[in-house]
C-alpha cells in the first residue's frame, strides 16, 4: 500500500489587508476540516522565528504556500528556509481571475468573503490531492 | 501629524491566541485608533522588505504574541526596531481565567472577549505613548 | 549520542530522556543521591495538554499516595491532575511552574520540574524509559488529533 505524505499547508500572515485575512480562513478550513488528516499546518511567524520542527517538516515533507497578494511571503520564505513549495496560490491574482471584489475589512469577513474562502479552500484542497497522487 | 505606534502581533495560525493577537490589533488600528495605530506584515520584514524594515526602525512598536513562543518580539528585535511594549495573549488569559478561547479560524465567543479586552489595553498604551512623543 | 529517545509524527518530535523512569500517567522520576525522587510532565504530556496557563501543587508537607492526585495544570483545553508516581512526603515544589508555568512547555525535563517526593516506601510499576518509549509511541498516533488542535 502506497503511504501519501502529509501536505504542509502555510499560509502568509497577511496583517496587511483582507486578502491576508482571507489567505489564513482558506488555510484554516483546509487543515481544520477539509484536508484534517492529511495536511500539517506550518505556522509563517514560527516557521520565520527558526523554529526547527517547522523547517524539518517543510524539508522532509511537501508543502503548499498561500499567499495573499504578489509579495509572496509564505512562497519566498520556505523557499528560502527549507526548499521550495510544490505549489503556491497567490489569492491576490486568483480573486482577479474570478472578478472578485478584494474584502472591504481585514478583521472579519463578510458572508460573502466566507464563501470566497471556501471556494479558495476547495482548490487547495484539490491541490493536497494531486500532489499527494503524484508522490 | 505624529508617527502611527506600529502593532505587531504574530498571526499564529496554530492556536487561537494568534488569531486573538490578530483581531485586536485590527481592532486598534481600524476601529478604535485609526490613524494613531497602524500595522504591517511581519512576514514581510522578516524577508527584508525594505518599506517594511523602515518603517519598523523609525517608529515605536508594540509586539503582541499569542504564546511563550513569542514569534513576533523574536522576529521583530532581529530587525533594527524600537519595542516599547511587550503583550502576551497568555498573560491576559491568567487575569481572565473564566475565559477558554479554543477556535482559531472564526474567534469564538470567549475569543472574541479576550480579543476585546487585549484591543482596550492596547488602545490606552497606543494613547500613551502618542501623549509621550514630541 | 542523543540523551533522548525520540519519534516525530507530522512535524512534531516527541523525546524521552534516556535517564529517567516513568509512570503510566505521564510522570517522569528521577531518583536523586538524597534518596527523594524529582518528579516532572513528559514531553508527551505537555504537548498533548497545550500551552499551560496555570498549574498547582500540593504544598511541602503534603503526604501523597502512588497514583493519586498530587497537583494539576490548566489549559484552555483541559484541566488534567497530576498523579503521584510514588508513595511519599512533598519536600519541594518548583516555584517556577507556579509562576510561569509555560516552562512545563518549554522544557519539561528540566527547568520545568514539578517537584520533589521523599518516597515512603519502594518504587514500584514504573517504566524504564525503554519501555515507556514504546508505550509513548502508540499514545501519539492515537492522540495526534489533540495535539494538532
Amino acid at each position: 500500500m502506497k503511504i501519501k505524505p502529509k501536505i504542509g499547508v502555510v499560509s502568509c500572515s497577511g496583517e496587511c489587508c483582507g486578502l491576508g485575512t482571507l489567505s489564513r480562513v482558506a488555510t484554516r478550513m483546509v487543515l481544520e476540516d477539509l484536508r484534517y488528516d492529511q495536511t500539517v499546518t506550518i505556522c509563517l511567524p514560527l516557521f520565520l522565528a527558526g523554529e526547527t520542527q517547522e523547517h524539518g517538516f517543510a524539508k522532509e515533507y511537501p508543502t503548499i504556500a498561500v499567499d495573499g497578494c504578489n509579495k509572496h511571503c509564505a512562497y519566498k520564505a520556505i523557499t528560502k528556509y527549507s526548499k521550495e513549495p510544490a505549489a503556491g496560490f497567490d489569492v491576490e491574482a486568483l480573486l482577479k481571475e474570478w472578478g472578485v471584489e478584494e474584502p472591504k475589512t481585514r478583521r472579519v469577513l463578510d458572508a460573502e468573503n466566507v464563501e470566497v474562502a471556501k471556494r479558495i479552500a476547495e482548490l487547495l484542497a484539490e491541490k493536497v490531492d494531486e500532489i499527494q497522487e503524484a508522490s | 501629524m505624529k508617527k502611527p505606534i506600529l502593532i505587531l502581533p504574530c498571526s499564529g495560525i496554530g492556536k487561537s491566541f494568534g488569531s486573538i493577537a490578530r483581531d485586536a490589533t485590527f481592532r486598534v488600528c481600524d476601529e478604535l485608533r485609526p490613524g494613531k495605530a497602524d500595522t504591517l506584515c511581519l512576514s514581510l520584514l522578516v524577508m527584508g522588505d525594505e518599506e517594511a524594515r523602515q518603517k519598523v526602525a523609525s517608529s515605536q512598536c508594540i509586539v503582541i504574541d499569542g504564546c511563550p513562543l513569542a514569534c513576533s518580539k523574536n522576529n521583530v528585535v532581529r530587525s533594527e526596531s524600537n519595542v516599547v511594549a511587550e503583550f502576551r495573549v497568555m498573560d491576559l488569559l491568567r487575569e481572565n481565567r473564566g475565559l477558554k478561547p479554543k477556535e482559531v479560524t472564526f474567534l469564538d465567543e470567549d475569543g472574541e472577549k479576550l480579543a476585546k479586552i487585549l484591543a482596550d489595553k492596547l488602545a490606552e498604551k497606543v494613547d500613551e505613548l502618542v501623549e509621550e512623543s514630541p | 549520542m542523543s540523551g533522548y529517545y525520540e519519534t516525530t509524527a507530522d512535524k512534531f518530535i516527541f523525546k524521552v530522556k534516556k535517564d529517567l523512569q516513568y509512570s503510566k500517567d505521564e510522570v517522569w522520576v528521577k531518583q536523586e543521591s538524597t534518596g527523594n525522587i524529582r518528579v516532572g510532565l513528559t514531553d508527551f504530556g505537555q504537548r498533548r495538554a497545550g500551552d499551560l496557563v496555570f498549574a498547582e501543587v500540593q504544598p511541602v508537607g503534603t503526604k501523597v499516595t502512588s497514583g493519586t492526585f498530587m497537583g494539576s495544570y490548566e489549559t484552555i483545553k483541559m484541566v488534567q491532575d497530576i498523579l503521584s508516581p510514588a508513595d511519599g512526603e512533598i519536600v519541594e515544589v518548583n516555584p517556577a511552574i507556579i509562576s510561569k508555568p509555560e516552562v512545563i512547555n518549554s522544557d519539561p525535563y528540566g527547568e520545568g520540574w514539578v517537584a520533589v517526593i521523599k518516597p515512603t516506601s519502594s518504587l514500584s510499576g514504573l517504566l524504564s524509559a525503554e519501555e515507556y518509549f514504546e508505550v509513548m509511541k502508540i499514545k501519539v498516533v492515537d492522540e495526534l488529533k489533540k495535539i494538532k488542535g
